[in-house]
């Protein structure tokens, strides 16, 4: 392989993937951190041996930023004990606010956090990610089947808390 | 199970899979047909993608666009990538955590990280060595072939032996977590399990040490992007995976018909042989031969005689020219089972009886236990029971019987059991069938399903003793299978005796195609047994067959007098199990119309003790080899590679060559693919062995 193809694919690797990284890094250590992690996940790829990341781009891509991620927070948590299990990019939109919000994102937002993490850690890779169940399995270590079935769950809680919070704000 | 009530089709996973378009086109015209008409699957459906639109609308405020600070990083460590004359910018020429492909390569990327991390990294990665180390760091271990793997990765990563004394044992799990897909951490929720498991990790690596190959552990998330060809990829490595030193059974001979004209065997649907030697092949080494169990190879394609309207049997016969020796005859026996939908099948109570012990680590072996049940699980609803009992140094109940439409637990249940420890495989078929028995459903499907590497080494370990803790549970009514997983200590004959007397079968598993063939595509027969204690007795006429030779079946062959003999125990069928037998014969005389034997088949029902008699006579129609069904060719060019492979006598100067090229003229349907693939290993063997 040439270097300068080389050089064509990490960037079409950003152009594609750059937005999917940030946002699911987003919902593991916050906006702000999610770009130092994309960056060490994109700088991690120029080191790599292409022929071993090939036809699994997207899944090598998000279990890096993954890894990176769950570090960094862990590093934050120790470092300020008081914000342990508090770095979120939902922080802002606490349950609190959405109930008062009207708009269905709001509702959403409440809803998400009401998940079990790793629920929403294969919410936040399917829809910002666009992984299949496939590539969700091989990142997080679930069986795919478990993948589909966290999925079906997940949205229909989802469902359920939207239905429940518009019916108790009409009343 | 489109007859479900109401309430169940909303838990109905497929419903999001259909939903969000993750379904292939087969899958979504199977579905499409199974809820044609069904007003509340497409509600569920149209609230499902409305809610999923709202969630992707939710997760998409985050940002999506990187800065100008991250640009350049990227940029620079471009630039050094191109400066790098490998084009992978490695200190060391190690493969990237990525995919990993070789075995070694587990050990070094860690050291390779550690050289290239950015300052801010370093305090980090120093103390990697060190807490690996304190914990001993099981993926570690398990990979080096070394005799001391801990010691010999400490110098591997480099680190200054003191370098990492104060570093607090939490950062263990970050470097775990920091590897990169190399050996990413257990999904977060567990994340600390490395320190839990460092306790049982002594035994597990102690027995790791013996182990000629085990693949990585437990933190790396099994690939599945190559699920094309099904293939899981792990470490394989280029040695032989002999693992049985056994001597094979001395080949059935030649029975003059003026000796004895009756043959009498137990029927075998195990098909673990083939997977065995498959896997033998791809790893680069023909088998050995006691691993060739001729019957299990060639019972583990499925063919295409028709099943029986009633009956649970419909037998064929079928005789043409022999492809290995032209003058003589070769007579096809085809018992095909009765057909069983899954929805039509009766209630089930499953005990899942999983080895946990340290040589089950590794994607292909309790990685590929969760996979395979999981896809068995998705096809249980609420009429169905699992129970899962795990084994190690002691054994243990982890769910107790639950429905079969509580997916997420029972998913969960299985997605949370790792490996670690010596293996007490007594205590647990014990534990197992007490269960089952205790959940015992009477005219249901009650089964203890064996997930193990059948490398016991603590309690009752010895073949004898648990072959016979099998046979007599056996007659508890709890039917038995056993999925043998891994290689290199895998206990092959170990495993096929024991279903063998357990009224089992046993299958291999070495991947997820596999474990796709054995629990999802043949789940019914796997579940549910039709017929047990099948024996066949064939009689040769001596006016016409000189002598008759039974291909296989070495381990089946029974007295004459327990044919009739209803407490001797024999093989069970599955339902929609294909069970072949081959003869092979020196005929008198030829010629079409020629009778030259009659075949007679004894069985009892699942839960019947006296037997019933069906018999069949076997008229050669005098035909060629090259004129004879797909079938009777497909099966003689399975039975040809296995004679080649075991070194018959019979074999002639018939060559693996010969075994691809008239496989690949009988494919059939090929449904499921299977019979291309072993167009494929044929072609494979046969580069081996000309080297």
């Amino acid at each position: 392989m040439t270097a300068a193809g080389d050089r064509a694919w990490v960037e079409a690797a950003v152009a594609e993937h750059e937005a999917g990284l940030l946002r699911f890094a987003s919902t593991i250590v916050g906006a702000a951190a999610a770009f130092d992690v994309v960056q060490d996940t994109f700088v991690e790829l120029c080191t790599a041996d292409r022929s071993q990341v090939e036809g699994h781009l997207a899944a090598w891509l998000f279990t890096v930023c993954r890894n990176r991620a769950i570090s960094v927070r862990r590093k934050s948590a120790r470092l300020r004990p008081e914000e342990e299990g508090n770095v979120d990019a939902m922080a802002d939109s606490s349950p609190g606010r959405a109930i008062e919000a009207k708009d269905d994102a709001r509702l959403v937002a409440a809803a998400m956090l009401g998940l079990a993490e790793r629920d929403r850690e294969v919410v936040s890779l399917r829809f910002a990610g666009d992984l299949s169940y496939k590539e969700i399995a091989e990142v997080t270590g679930l069986s795919v089947s478990h993948v589909g079935v966290i999925l079906h769950q997940a949205i229909k809680s989802v469902r359920a808390e939207v239905a429940r919070r518009q019916e108790g704000a009409r009343r | 199970m489109s007859t479900e009530p109401t309430t169940d089709r909303a838990d109905d996973p497929r419903l999001t899979a259909y939903a969000l378009g993750e379904m292939s086109a087969d899958e979504r015209r199977a579905f499409e047909a199974e809820i044609a008409g069904d007003a509340e699957a497409e509600r569920e459906i149209a609230s499902i993608a409305a809610a999923a639109e709202l969630l992707r609308g939710e997760v998409r405020r985050g940002p999506d666009t990187l800065g100008e600070a991250q640009r350049r990083a990227i940029d620079e460590a471009l630039a050094k990538r191109e400066a790098s004359p490998a084009g992978g910018g490695r200190p060391e020429a190690a493969p990237t955590e990525g995919a990993p492909t070789e075995p070694g390569a587990r050990v070094v990327p860690i050291t390779a990280a550690a050289t290239k991390r950015q300052s801010r990294w370093r305090a980090v990665w120093i103390a990697v060595p060190a807490v690996a180390a304190a914990a001993g760091l099981l993926f570690v271990g398990q990979a080096q072939r070394s005799a001391e793997p801990v010691e010999s990765r400490a110098v591997a990563v480099g680190g200054p032996p003191g370098a990492a004394q104060d570093a607090p044992m939490s950062q263990k799990a970050e470097a775990a977590a920091t590897a990169g897909p190399m050996a990413p951490p257990p999904p977060m929720a567990a994340a600390p399990s490395p320190v839990s498991r460092s306790v049982e990790g002594k035994q597990g690596l102690e027995k790791a040490k013996s182990k000629a190959d085990v693949p990585g552990a437990r933190p790396r998330p099994m690939s599945l992007h190559d699920e094309a060809d099904g293939r899981i990829e792990t470490p394989r490595p280029p040695s032989p995976v002999v693992t049985e030193p056994s001597e094979p059974l001395p080949e059935n001979e030649f029975v003059p018909t003026a000796k004895d004209p009756r043959s009498t065997f137990s029927i075998d649907v195990d098909t673990a042989s083939y997977a065995v030697v498959r896997r033998s092949i791809e790893n680069g080494a023909l088998p050995h031969p006691s691993m060739v169990r001729l019957e299990e190879m060639i019972n583990y394609f499925p063919y295409a005689d028709p099943p029986p309207d009633d009956a649970p049997f419909r037998v064929a016969t079928d005789v043409a020219s022999a492809p290995w020796a032209p003058q003589h005859r070769l007579l096809r026996i085809a018992l095909k089972g009765r057909e069983v939908e899954m929805a039509k099948r009766p209630p089930s109570n499953l005990v899942f009886l999983l080895d946990v012990s340290g040589s089950m680590m590794g994607a292909d072996r309790l990685g590929l236990v969760k996979q395979g049940l999981s896809m068995l699980v998705q096809q249980l609803d609420e009429r169905d029971r699992v129970s899962i009992v795990v084994y190690a140094g002691s054994s243990g109940l982890v769910l107790p019987p639950t429905p079969g439409n509580d997916k997420r637990t029972i998913l969960d249940a299985l997605d949370r059991l790792e490996a670690g420890g010596s293996t007490n495989g007594g205590a647990g078929i014990q534990l197992a069938y007490g269960q089952a028995k205790a959940a015992f459903v009477k005219g249901g499907a009650n089964r203890v399903i064996l997930a193990t590497d059948g490398d016991f080494n603590v309690g009752v370990s010895g073949k004898e003793e648990l072959t016979a803790l099998a046979a007599n549970e056996a007659k508890s009514g709890v039917f038995l299978t056993v999925l043998g997983f891994g290689q290199g200590n895998l206990r092959d004959g170990t495993l096929e005796q024991i279903a063998d007397k357990g009224n089992g079968q046993y299958a291999y598993v070495d991947s997820l195609a596999e474990a796709k063939k054995v629990l999802v595509e043949q789940a019914s027969g796997t579940l549910l047994t039709i017929a047990k204690d099948v024996k066949i007795q064939v009689t040769f006429d001596p006016k016409t067959v000189q002598s008759a030779r039974l291909v296989g079946y070495e381990n089946r062959v029974l007295a004459h007098q327990d044919f009739a003999d209803d407490t001797k125990d024999a093989g069970d069928v599955g339902a929609g199990h294909s069970v072949t037998a081959l003869y092979e014969i020196v005929p008198v005389a030829t010629g079409a119309g020629t009778h030259l034997a009659d075949v007679a088949l004894r069985f009892k029902l699942p839960d019947g003790a006296t037997s019933r008699l069906l018999e069949v006579p076997v008229v050669d129609g005098g035909g060629s080899f090259e004129g004879a069904s797909t079938d009777l060719r497909f099966g003689a060019a399975v039975a040809g590679f296995g004679m080649v492979l075991r070194g018959s006598r019979h074999r002639g100067d018939f060559g693996l060559a010969d075994a691809a090229r008239i496989a690949e003229g009988a494919l059939g349907d090929d449904v499921g693919g299977h019979r291309r693939g072993f167009v494929t290993l044929a072609r494979k063997a046969e580069a081996l062995r000309g080297r």
